[in-house]
């Protein structure tokens, strides 16, 4: 390696001062309020569209969840009453229901619970057997 | 910096304004306090030497223009994390490097910055034929030089830094940095001498 001597370095400085002398650089605080100004944007922009992505993917989480008839807090929170039907079950209403169980079992009180248990799935099923056994 | 770069006539009154007014301490706890009359004075100060490094570092204007903004935006930020003896100069300069670091090792950009490096302008219309011939042989020099060597170079010998102040910005040893400069100085001699081999 050769040894650097002085008159390199200063034809150096000098050349080095020139090197960029031919370009405009527009580096004022304009630009760079501006600059911080559209990356605050597109930051904010980026987690509001994170957020609602979160509670999109928390929402489908538990719609999926209840129709697997997982575990949502709520599943696990009711318990299916054995001797009434409760105001947890959304069908059939409670004021039905009640007037249901004061009829007495008869032919037509048997035909409309047979009507609703083709409607209904298992979980009201359950429920209507025990409805229908109520004197 | 030896040759100071002509600023248009505006700027200038402006800067002389400004100049006077605060010191680098005065630029940094204006920072601190989010004032754009700090941020106004630290890019009328720094701007253009941050340019000019980032652009001797990465051979490309356009990039050295866009890492000098960033260079800003990064000191506004971080303006309330600096230790309070802090040196303005050294420390963006500091951020200036990490960013021009980062920048290189991007390996798309290292491909377009190949292709702008093609297109990079050294000297000014002006200059003499001879001038042109030796800058854009630094030019290319400084490119094959490795970035450890490079910016050495730079602080030392375009943005006249002293030994201390080198080594503040890179973190190192004031020896090292001594011997950083011998070895890049020899590097980049020998690489300029091919050069001019390769031209004749």
């Amino acid at each position: 390696m050769t040894e650097p001597d002085k008159s390199f370095q200063q034809q150096l400085e000098a050349d080095l001062a020139k090197l960029g002398q031919a370009e405009r650089f527009h580096v004022d605080a304009d630009q760079i309020i501006g600059r911080l100004r559209r990356r605050r944007a597109v930051r904010v922009t980026a987690g509001a569209a994170a957020a609602v992505l979160v509670f999109i993917t928390a929402w489908g989480a538990w719609t999926f969840m209840g129709a697997q008839g997982g575990n949502r807090p709520q599943d696990l929170a009711v318990k299916p009453s054995p001797d009434r039907l409760g105001p947890q079950h959304p069908l059939p209403h409670p004021a039905i229901a009640k007037e249901l169980a004061a009829l007495p079992l008869s032919a037509e009180k048997a035909e409309i619970l047979d009507g609703l248990k083709k409607v209904f799935n298992n979980r009201q099923t359950s429920t209507l057997r025990i409805t229908k056994t109520t004197p | 910096m030896i040759a100071t770069t002509p600023m248009p006539k505006a700027q200038t009154q402006l800067g002389q304004g400004l100049a006077d007014e605060v010191t680098d301490d005065g630029i940094l706890s204006g920072l601190r306090r989010l004032d754009r009359h700090a941020l106004e004075q630290l890019a009328f100060r720094h701007g253009r030497d941050l340019a000019m490094a980032a652009h001797a570092y990465l051979g490309n204007a356009h990039d050295a223009e866009d890492i000098a903004q960033e260079t800003l935006m990064s000191a506004w930020d971080g303006a309330r994390r600096a230790s309070p003896g802090t040196k303005l100069r050294p420390w963006l300069f500091g951020i200036l490097f990490n960013r021009c670091r980062k920048h290189r090792r991007s390996m798309w950009r290292r491909l377009l910055r190949e292709k702008k490096f093609a297109q990079g302008r050294t000297a000014s219309a002006g200059d003499e034929p001879e001038t042109q011939e030796r800058l854009e042989k630094l030019r290319c020099s400084l490119a094959m030089l490795d970035g450890v060597c490079r910016e050495v170079i730079i602080l030392r010998f375009q943005q006249c830094m002293t030994v201390a102040d080198a080594a503040h910005v890179l973190n190192i040893p004031e020896g090292t940095v001594k011997s950083r400069t011998h070895a890049a100085l020899g590097k980049l001699k020998t690489l300029m001498e091919q050069q001019h081999d390769r031209t004749r």
